[in-house]
């Protein structure tokens, strides 16, 4: 087929369209480029953060491998990724589709379900540790005041990360909410009256209408969250320090333990290293099925 | 176009005489002198602007202290700064393990002279001024000493009839009493600060392996896994499986918070440092019951009576890329002035006894607290001279060792580890720490 004056125009656009895109990438790279070198060359150094950095090689992979401290944290990663990631997901699907369908309270539902975002972490999580959680001064105690077998999660080393995961998901799933939200509102009305002309419930509606369209915000969210929880410090700092034991321990929490409180900053951009490689194989395989997707249609 | 009733030369001359002025008053102003402090509260800023601030600056004009508090992240922005080659005039550091390694890096200033020339080398205890001292060149003061004793609530003890323990058998027969009347014996939470954990680990070696086995392992001359040390963990094991340190609750409570249960009377003691006098105004002070202090009970037969574990709260140094090291010197001299040190130690009690050899004669009539804490301050300086003396984690082990022993004894405490593969790390960890010349080398005891 000959090409017409359109097709010309549309692809000298493409080959132009890197264009507008390079000045944002060189201001990201820039910005990113430089840790992301440091911390490589780092993590092949002894550096304790203030004298001169010796060279080792792998001596810290080694190290690290071989430290049972980073399985524990490498463990506990997944485990945390596996929960947060689908959790607040099937939470805020559900809430999503409720907000649809709710005709009054609509604003003031997602208000409330977004409210924890806006909060800042060290207070949620304070109230968590000593309101809620706490035997003492918490719901916990005033529980157990009445006879109930409850305890604080916090202070089990078989339950401390489930209780700090319940913590951020509970501050997660409304953002997801807030946006799958936004997603389901762009879907065309015009499909949603004619599953509904067609006698589909609401809920088949919801399955093979309104999922399918939102799928490029799911599965995008899907992958922020990924990264997210594989960089997950604040919670578990602030709730367990990584405890009882090192029973919540996550690679966040041992490399910046490792960097600032043992001032082994080579070994600690070593651990750096490995949560950023983790974080990178879920991007691939997003970018895998984005592609995939993008070439089917 | 300069209007015509102003001559070229008129706002030449006046430009020059207005940059002149500018640079006459730049010069005249005083040198900023910046010490970054870690977290205090509205009352404890206050005091030290009335104590120190204010009186410095006006005592000379030629430099100006300026106090920023930092927080509880004073020592990742420390060690940020100083690698980046910048940071504050005044460095104050968690203490000696901390000190070592800027010493190492070169970011400190030799005090040396400094040191001569205001007398510190006379004014503070030997002891402790060696311990900011490396190859013979002195880098840091000791900011305060701190020790570990037993408080307690002695309103609660008068109306139980109950006398503070001095051995194992006494307070642990009265520990058991404490829990069979419904008292948690001892007072004690590492919620967010879980650092406390060596407390006890260190408390426990000092006062059961005894201040020669720790003098000796911190040398290299005693493993870590010495059966006197794996029975001083053991013996926290013990005790926290009989629910001396209140199980899982534990785990609930800062430090605070449960020092503030003493002082209602639903704990009955507690193994805390001297620090704890800065809480007794939220706490004791509030409900109108006594607080009073021994020493930790002797908890082995090998272990002498009494041992006080001391440490080095914080260490000052210069910054070697201080612009005002003169400055900074004459800061750091001003917090050896007995003055100062009766003032803050009423409004601030705990953080501030620099242990000088000449320490400030107490003021009459002092209020109950006080008088308290200005006898645990002379027993500590007694105590160094008497060599009953031991050594505080935070003062006197490497920084891979000390983080390893916060974890590790919860580990223990909850069962997953053993008291002898607890002290095998400790160890293994410390081995590696003086292989590696981290190990601040000690003074001799005897």
């Amino acid at each position: 087929m000959a090409a017409t004056p359109d097709t010309l125009r549309l692809e000298s656009e493409r080959d132009s369209a890197w264009l507008f895109v390079l000045p944002a990438l060189i201001l990201s790279a820039s910005v990113v480029a430089f840790p992301v070198i440091a911390t490589i060359l780092l993590s092949l150094t002894d550096w304790n953060g203030l004298g001169t950095p010796r060279f080792v090689g792998l001596d810290n992979f080694r190290a690290l491998f071989g430290e049972p401290r980073f399985w524990v944290a490498v463990s506990n990663n997944f485990i945390f990724t596996g929960l947060f990631v689908t959790l607040p997901m099937m939470v805020a699907l559900i809430a999503s589709a409720f907000l649809m369908i709710i005709k009054f309270g609509r604003t003031f539902f997602q208000v409330i379900f977004f409210l924890p975002v806006t909060i800042a972490t060290i207070i949620l999580a304070q109230v968590w540790r000593g309101m809620i959680y706490s035997p003492v001064t918490g719901a916990v105690g005033w529980l157990q005041g009445l006879g109930l077998a409850v305890s604080n999660p916090l202070a089990d080393p078989s339950t401390s990360l489930y209780g700090v995961l319940l913590v951020d998901m509970w501050h997660w799933w409304g953002y997801l909410t807030v946006i799958y939200f936004a997603a389901l509102r762009q879907v065309d009305v015009s499909l949603i009256e004619a599953a509904f002309m067609d006698g589909a419930s609401y809920i088949a509606t919801f399955r093979f209408i309104l999922l399918p369209m939102i799928m490029p915000t799911i599965l995008f969210m899907l992958l922020m969250t990924v990264i997210w929880s594989f960089r997950v410090f604040d919670w578990v700092f602030i709730l367990t320090e990584g405890g009882p034991g090192f029973s919540s321990e996550v690679l966040g929490t041992l490399a910046y333990k490792t960097a600032f409180q043992q001032m082994a900053v080579g070994r600690a951009s070593a651990y750096s290293l490995v949560m950023s490689i983790l974080g990178l194989v879920a991007i691939s395989i997003y970018l895998r099925v984005q592609y995939k997707s993008e070439k089917l249609s | 176009m300069i209007s015509s009733h102003l001559t070229r030369r008129a706002v030449l001359a006046g430009g020059t005489a207005i940059v002149g002025l500018a640079a006459v008053k730049a010069n005249a102003a005083p040198r900023r002198v910046v010490w970054w402090y870690e977290g205090a509260t509205a009352a404890q800023q206050a005091a030290l602007e009335q104590s120190l601030v204010k009186p410095f600056n006006a005592s000379q004009s030629e430099y100006e202290l300026v106090i920023e508090f930092r927080g509880s992240g004073l020592p990742d922005q420390l060690l940020v700064a100083l690698s980046a080659g910048s940071g504050p005039d005044i460095i104050l550091t968690n203490g000696p393990a901390w000190t070592q390694r800027m010493v190492i890096a070169k970011r400190l200033l030799p005090l040396n002279d400094l040191a001569k020339k205001f007398e510190w080398d006379k004014r503070i205890v030997p002891f402790m001024l060696g311990m900011g001292t490396y190859d013979g060149t002195m880098y840091a003061l000791p900011k305060t000493t701190e020790t570990q004793v037993l408080f307690y609530n002695d309103t609660l003890f008068k109306k139980n009839g109950w006398t503070p323990p001095t051995d194992r058998a006494a307070f642990e027969a009265l520990a058991d009493k404490m829990i069979k009347a419904g008292v948690q014996p001892l007072a004690a939470g590492n919620a967010g600060a879980r650092y406390v954990n060596r407390h006890y680990v260190g408390a426990s070696f000092s006062c059961c392996a005894g201040p020669d086995s720790v003098y000796n392992a911190l040398s290299g001359k005693l493993p870590w896994n010495d059966p006197v040390f794996v029975e001083s963990i053991q013996l926290l094991k013990n005790w926290w499986d009989k629910g001396y340190f209140g199980g899982p609750k534990y785990f609930a409570l800062s430090g605070q918070q449960s020092f503030a249960l003493m002082a209602i009377g639903k704990s009955g003691m507690a193994i805390q440092g001297s620090w704890a006098f800065q809480w007794v105004d939220e706490s004791f002070k509030k409900t109108g019951q006594d607080l009073n202090w021994t020493p930790i009970p002797k908890l082995s037969a090998r272990a002498p009576y009494p041992v006080f574990p001391l440490g080095i709260g914080a260490d000052l140094a210069i910054n070697a890329a201080s612009q005002v090291p003169e400055g900074a010197a004459k800061v750091m001299n001003a917090l050896l002035d007995h003055k100062f040190i009766i003032a803050m130690s009423e409004a601030w009690g705990g953080e501030w006894d620099c242990p000088l050899v000449s320490p400030p004669k107490p003021a009459d009539n002092l209020d109950r607290t006080t008088a308290l804490a200005v006898k645990l301050n002379y027993e500590t300086t007694s105590a160094l001279q008497n060599k009953t003396y031991g050594y505080a984690p935070w003062t006197f082990w490497p920084a891979r060792t000390d983080d390893y022993m916060k974890g590790g004894m919860e580990e223990v405490w909850l069962g997953q580890i053993t008291a002898k593969q607890f002290c095998d790390k400790v160890d293994e960890v410390f081995q590696q720490d003086l292989k590696d010349g981290l190990v601040k080398t000690l003074p001799a005891r005897a």
